[in-house]
Order: structure tokens, then C-alpha cells, then sequence
């Protein structure tokens, strides 16, 4: 793992110095709060608990996420500093993992900033301090297993664009088949063991059964597996690189 | 080559989800507080502690082409919930599956067993139910595994426990003539589970040590009066159950009143009234048409309460429409009778019959229920019968108070058997603050509700007059002052609201943009900074 903390600390000084960064985060966060606050029906509910905002959440990871690391190899590649990179004395696993966990470090962050909401739940009433934590671990866990897919589909293109886009699109089929509407289209579609498949193959569904306040070992295996197959793929994208 | 290693990993992702879903299955925390994804202690004692060994027989056809993942999923967990019952009986209790296709011979034999079909948005049927029976041939059909979280499971687990009983609990039963209609209801609901025997008005065979359910226990002789003394003395389990819209008088037998005990004359008149009394709160109309009056030292049991939703008991004197699970610690959203529109019951009496009175409409499925558990007394008081009419069947009021009452007489574990619904979590400081401003407008709330009682018995004056235009004319003046009264109503509720209505909108614009802002300013220095570092360079 020669050079993960120098591309880890690269990448997130890249981050700092860049505007961009901090007005995604500042949008994440204000879309989320509007989301919550505003838009949902968080004091109309009247309840002290933040199932409303982790509700909205795996959506606007949608396009928060893949936001932040669009660009961790896909800008590298536009620019031609990738060769540079490659030429490093720095491992591929250490160079995937250190993008990785910079982007997940920003985006855990933006996750960070909604802490407020818990505050406020906390401040106006008792909430179940057990089910929000286990809201924003479900969280953590999707945000990372999106960063892991947004980090290898970015160094499989050249355009930061392209590479949002097509991140943004595999992130929603993961979450699309847990969705009530659409598992019933499947149903109705597929024979019932691969529509319960795809079921239990959605972020979605495992992401709200541990918003629900159940951690389950093959949920967190689930995301876990996720991410590590995601990055081995990455993995072998840059080491094709370096083959050629 | 790389093609193949992406090929081996979608594998290896597909697999190894699989295998750990399959090895791991029962690893799963419930980290809520009140454990509301596990089963209660209460479970572990029923399970253990079977009479008669039961089996389940699961029917399904959500495994064949056109089911819903949903529903499939909602198979597993009943098999899962099963097979944890299974494990903890002990043996006695055994389950098996089913797969039924929908249009088949079999489908006929799953109507014939009493199960309904769970008909999807486009049509398609399937069905998810359950017959559990015991080894004496009683049996209990779930048409439907409903429930999307836990599919019945606490249902199932009164059902186990009252089919693993061999023997019916009594329960002595003391029934008013004017409640007489209600008990084919009441026997319907305990069927299998209670064999009631019935008393005289005289009390005569009255035995203290099985539970006493009274009825609308208006008239009791003087003999049955001292039985029952005597009767509370040695802390028998009472339920007393009585309804003001019924022709009998809804009274409590002295001997209760003489334990501090008292149903204060009262019936709220008009929901929509009591609605705007709540302001913005309101969701669902108050349909309780009594409330009772409490000592100093009784209390409410905190499983009632939850089983009884929103209504809450405080102090002597007054019923609350509020929050909270300690008597100390309600947050009261009407104060008081007269402000929730209360009339007293010699006027309801006067009125006619279309008077739109409370109780006739349940929406919200609840009961009014209050538990007393003193040294001297233990007693369930239910004062609203409605829910039980015969012409509305068997309805969630009916389990519900099947379950109090099971539970107070000690034949069931009912409320320990499950943790329920998730607890209610108000915003206890945005009530304080609503409560606060209320206490400061008392005065005038009072004012306005005693304007629309007058004017209400003026109504009720003017409507037993003979036909007549000038009747009609200071009807129609009445009527009007009525709906000047209501909007003054509704104008101070929004008055009080407003404090917490600034507060709710501070901090909807802090959540959504005081960090942001933060963020924002951040990034617009550091991109001045970066931009004048280039003008430099």
C-alpha cells in the first residue's frame, strides 16, 4: 500500500483548494435541510425522529456523490497527469484506495454537517437515539458504496461528465430495484424469485432496513462486498494502464 | 482478459451476497430503545409454557411467476418468525409451508379455509395467510399476513397463546339491560378464550377471586352493593364498562366512587368544536364522550396508554387530550372541559336527536381506557361502548380492548408479549411553549366557549319551540353567533401558535441553511484567494 496516504492527502487538498467541493457540500447539505425542513413534513409530523431526511438521503447521494469523485481519475486522465502519476513509486491498489477514501472522507463530511437535524430532533423531543445512529450508519455505508463505483467508473472515462453521468445511472439501478413501484413492476414482469432477488440485490431495500433501527451482518456484508468488488474493478482498470 | 475479471467479480459479488445472507442470517441487532423489531420476554414464558402442542400451516403463492417481491419477502419473515417460535417451544409448536398457485384446485381449498386474497394494484392475487391449530381441533385463521414490518406478530402470538391453553379462564360478568345488545359482541371477541358466567343485579354468587366485567352497571341492589365491597377489598380485578349514549345511566357502583373513582358528568357535543380547539394539531376529531375523574394517587399504566393512543388522564377533575406517558410530565393540547366544547350531560339529554355528538364516528380506532392499580384496588374502567356496536362487527377497537382486558384480569400476557407500535416522541418543548401561550390566553378561550355554551342551550331552547318565522329568525341569529364564536375561536388558537410557529421556522431556515451558508462563504474565499494567487503568479 506504498502511497496511499500521499494520494489521500493529495486528493484532499485538491478538495480544500477547490471551490467546487465546497459548494457541492454546501448544496448537499442545503437540499437536504430544504428536503427535510421545508419540503417534508418534519414539524408537521411532530415526531422526534429523522425518518423523513433519511428517507430523501439515498437520492440526493445520487448526485452528490458522484459529484465528488467524478473527477478523481477521469480529470487525471483529461489532463495527462495520470502518467505522471502512474510513474510514481505508488502501487495501483494504493492510488485506487487513497481517491476512494478522499472522495468518501468528503462525502462522509457532507453527511457530517447534517448532525444538526440530530440535534434539533434531540432538542425539541426524546428521539430514538438508537434508530438515528443506525440511520447514519446505513448512510455512511451507502455513501461509500456509491464512492466506490463513482471512483471506478471514473477511471474508466476520459470526461468528467461522462463519467457523472454514467456513475449517477448505476448508482439509481442500485437503488431503483427497492423501490415499492418498481419491485411491483417486476413482479408482475419476472417470475417471483428474481424480482425478490433483485430485491435483496438493492441498496435501497437494505439501506432502509437498517434506517428501521436493524443491523443485520448480511446488510453491512452486503455494502462491504459492494465496495470492495467495485475497487477491485478499479484496480484492475489502472493496472491495465500501467500494462500498456 | 480484463472483460473475464469483471465477469469472476459480478460472480464473486452475486455468491458471496448470497453465502452471507445464508451464514449470517440471524446475526441482525435491533438497536431501537423499546426493541421494537424483537420479541418481549412475555413471548419466551407462552412459548415455554404450552398446554397443548400446536401446529402452524403457512399458505402462500408469492413464489410463483407474478408475485411480489414484497410480499415474498414478507413470506421469509413470517418463516423466520416461525421458526424462532418453533425453537423456543420447546417442540410443541411445529409450522409448515405451503406454496399454493393462484387459479388452481388449490386456491379453492385456501377460500375454503377462510383465507382472502391480497389483491396487488394491478389486479393480480396472491395469498399470504396462516391456520394455526392445537392438538383438540381448535384452530384460528389469519386471512392475511398484512402487517409490512412484523407480519402479525402479535396477533400470532395471542393466538398461540390462546390455543396453547386447554382450558377457557373465567370471567364473571354483570350486564345492565341497557347494555345487553353489546354482549353477543363481547362474547364474540373473548370466544374461546373466556367463558363468561353471568350475575344477577343482585350479585348472587359472586366470587371474588375470578375477574368481574361489569356493563352498564347503573342498577345493583343493596346485597350486590355490599358483595362488591367486600369484593374490591380483597383486590378482585374489575372492569367496569359504561357508555352515556346508551339509555341506562352511566354510572359507577358506589363502592367504586367510594375508592375515589368518578365519571364526571360531561359529553363532548360537537368534534368538529373540539378540532379547532386543538388548532393545528388536529388530524383527527376527539370522539370520547366522557372523561373520568381521578384521585391524587392513582396513576395510568403506561402499556394502556400506548394501547390507547393520544388520551391522557391528569389530575382530578380533567381529561386531557395530550402527550406523555407520566401523569407529572402531560402535555396537555386542550386544558380543560369547557374548552373542548363539554356540555354538561342534563343538556345533551334535552337535545334532539341529530345533535352531531361525539363517540358515533371512530376514525382513529380507540379506545378510552383507564387502568387503576392502587394497594386497595385494581381496577379497568372503559367509558366509551361504541366500539363495540354489533353493527360494526369485529373491528381493531374490539382486539384492542379484548387485549386490556386480558391482560388486566391476568388471563393473557398480551402487553408483554410484544413491544408494540414505535413510541410516540412529541416535541415535547414546541407543546410546552403552545402550552404556555395558551395559559396566557385562558381567559379569553374561556369566554368564547362559555358564549358558545350559552348559545348552544339557546339553540336547543329555540329547536323544542313550536314552528314558527320568529323561532326560524332567532335560530338563524343563534346560529350565526355560533360561527362568529368558532372563528374567534379559531383566531386565538392560530394567536397562540404563533411563537411556535416563528421557532419551527427558525429552525427550518438554520437546518437548511446555515451550514450551507458556512460552506459557501468558505469556497467564495478560498476561490478570491486562489484567483488573486494566480493574478500574482
Amino acid at each position: 500500500m506504498n502511497g496511499f496516504w500521499a494520494i489521500w492527502r493529495r486528493e484532499l487538498q485538491a478538495f480544500g483548494s477547490s471551490p467546487m467541493a465546497y459548494l457541492f457540500l454546501a448544496l448537499f447539505v442545503m437540499m437536504n435541510g430544504i428536503m427535510t425542513f421545508v419540503l417534508g413534513d418534519f414539524f408537521e409530523a411532530a415526531q422526534a425522529n429523522l425518518s423523513g431526511m433519511f428517507a430523501v438521503m439515498p437520492f440526493l447521494f445520487l448526485f452528490f456523490v458522484p459529484a465528488l469523485g467524478m473527477r478523481s481519475w477521469a480529470e487525471e486522465r483529461q489532463t495527462g497527469s495520470v502518467e505522471l502519476l502512474l510513474t510514481l513509486p505508488i502501487s495501483p491498489e494504493a492510488a485506487v484506495l487513497g481517491k476512494f477514501c478522499a472522495g468518501l472522507t468528503l462525502a462522509w463530511l457532507g453527511i457530517m454537517f447534517t448532525l444538526p437535524a440530530w440535534i434539533t430532533a434531540t432538542w425539541l423531543g426524546q428521539p430514538d437515539h438508537g434508530l438515528i445512529m443506525s440511520g447514519y450508519g446505513a448512510a455512511f455505508l451507502l455513501a461509500a458504496s456509491m464512492m466506490a463505483i463513482t471512483t471506478t467508473i471514473s477511471a474508466l472515462n476520459h470526461s468528467q461528465v461522462l463519467a457523472f453521468v454514467i456513475s449517477a445511472s448505476c448508482c439509481f439501478l442500485f437503488l431503483v430495484t427497492g423501490l415499492g413501484a418498481v419491485s411491483e413492476f417486476l413482479g408482475a414482469n419476472l417470475p417471483a424469485q428474481w424480482s425478490l432477488v433483485l430485491w435483496e440485490y438493492s441498496s435501497l431495500a437494505r439501506y432502509n432496513r437498517m434506517v428501521g433501527g436493524l443491523i443485520g451482518l448480511p446488510d453491512v456484508v452486503y455494502f462491504l462486498l459492494l465496495i470492495f468488488v467495485w475497487l477491485w474493478a478499479g484496480m484492475i482498470c489502472v493496472r491495465r494502464w500501467l500494462e500498456e | 482478459m480484463a472483460r473475464f475479471a469483471f465477469f469472476f467479480l459480478a460472480v464473486f459479488f452475486v455468491g458471496a451476497t448470497m453465502f452471507a445472507g445464508l451464514i449470517f442470517d440471524d446475526l441482525v441487532l435491533d438497536v431501537t430503545e423499546d426493541q421494537h423489531h424483537s420479541l418481549a420476554p412475555g413471548s419466551d414464558e407462552v412459548m415455554a409454557n404450552l398446554g397443548l402442542s400446536l401446529q402452524a400451516e403457512l399458505f402462500g403463492s408469492t413464489g410463483h411467476e407474478g408475485g411480489a417481491a414484497f410480499l415474498s419477502a414478507r413470506a421469509e419473515q413470517v418463516k423466520k418468525q416461525l421458526a424462532q417460535l418453533a425453537g423456543m417451544s420447546g417442540g410443541r409448536f411445529t409450522w409448515s409451508h405451503r406454496e399454493v398457485a393462484p387459479h388452481s384446485m388449490g386456491e379453492d381449498q385456501l377460500i375454503a379455509l377462510g383465507l382472502e386474497p391480497i389483491i396487488l394494484p394491478d389486479g393480480r392475487r396472491h395469498y399470504l395467510g396462516m391456520v394455526l391449530s392445537n392438538s383438540i381441533d381448535q384452530h384460528q385463521v389469519f386471512p392475511q399476513l398484512a402487517d409490512v414490518n412484523n407480519p402479525n406478530r402479535r396477533d400470532l402470538l395471542m393466538a398461540i397463546e390462546r390455543l396453547g391453553q386447554p382450558e377457557a379462564a373465567p370471567i364473571q360478568l354483570l350486564v345492565g339491560k341497557a347494555a345487553e345488545p353489546l354482549v353477543p359482541a363481547i362474547r364474540q371477541a373473548m370466544k374461546g378464550r373466556v367463558t363468561l358466567r353471568g350475575l344477577d343485579e343482585d350479585m348472587n354468587g359472586l366470587d371474588p377471586e375470578i375477574p368481574l366485567l361489569m356493563l352498564q352497571p347503573d342498577t345493583i341492589s343493596g346485597a350486590g352493593l355490599a358483595l362488591l365491597s367486600s369484593a374490591l377489598a380483597k383486590k378482585m380485578p374489575l372492569i367496569v364498562m359504561v357508555d352515556p349514549s346508551l339509555p341506562g345511566d352511566a354510572i359507577l357502583p358506589p363502592p367504586l366512587l367510594a375508592q375515589g373513582l368518578a365519571l364526571e358528568d360531561g359529553v363532548v357535543v360537537d368534534d368538529r368544536l373540539a378540532m379547532k380547539v386543538r388548532g393545528q394539531d388536529a388530524t383527527q376529531p376527539i370522539n370520547y364522550p366522557l372523561w373520568l375523574e381521578l384521585g391524587q394517587d392513582q396513576f395510568v399504566s403506561a402499556s394502556l396508554l400506548q394501547a390507547a393512543g393520544p388520551l391522557r388522564l391528569t389530575a382530578a377533575g380533567s381529561l386531557v387530550i395530550g402527550r406523555g406517558a407520566k401523569k407529572d410530565e402531560l402535555k396537555p393540547l386542550v386544558w380543560t372541559s369547557d374548552q373542548a366544547g363539554i356540555l354538561p350531560r342534563s343538556a345533551i339529554a334535552a337535545m334532539p336527536g341529530d345533535v352531531p355528538r361525539t363517540g358515533w364516528s371512530n376514525p382513529g380506532q380507540k379506545i378510552l381506557a383507564l387502568q387503576v392499580n392502587r394497594q386497595d384496588l385494581h381496577a379497568l374502567v372503559i367509558a366509551d361502548l361504541d366500539f363495540l356496536s354489533p353493527s360494526w362487527g369485529f373491528n381493531d377497537n374490539t382486539q384492542i380492548f379484548m387485549r386490556l382486558l386480558l391482560d388486566h384480569a391476568g388471563i393473557s400476557q398480551a402487553a408483554s408479549l410484544d413491544p408494540g407500535l414505535p413510541k410516540d416522541r412529541p416535541f415535547t418543548r414546541l407543546e410546552d411553549m403552545r402550552a404556555e401561550a395558551r395559559k396566557a390566553q385562558a381567559n379569553v378561550f374561556a369566554r368564547i366557549n362559555e358564549n358558545i355554551k350559552n348559545q348552544l342551550a339557546n339553540l336547543v331552547l329555540l329547536q323544542n319551540q313550536p314552528p314558527a318565522a320568529s323561532r326560524n329568525e332567532a335560530m338563524g341569529q343563534v346560529e350565526q353567533q355560533l360561527r362568529d364564536a368558532e372563528r374567534d375561536l379559531l383566531a386565538v388558537s392560530r394567536q397562540t401558535d404563533q411563537g411556535v410557529n416563528r421557532m419551527t421556522q427558525m429552525l427550518a431556515l438554520a437546518n437548511s441553511f446555515l451550514v450551507p451558508l458556512i460552506l459557501a462563504v468558505l469556497g467564495g474565499v478560498l476561490g478570491v484567494a486562489r484567483m488573486r494567487r494566480r493574478r500574482l503568479t
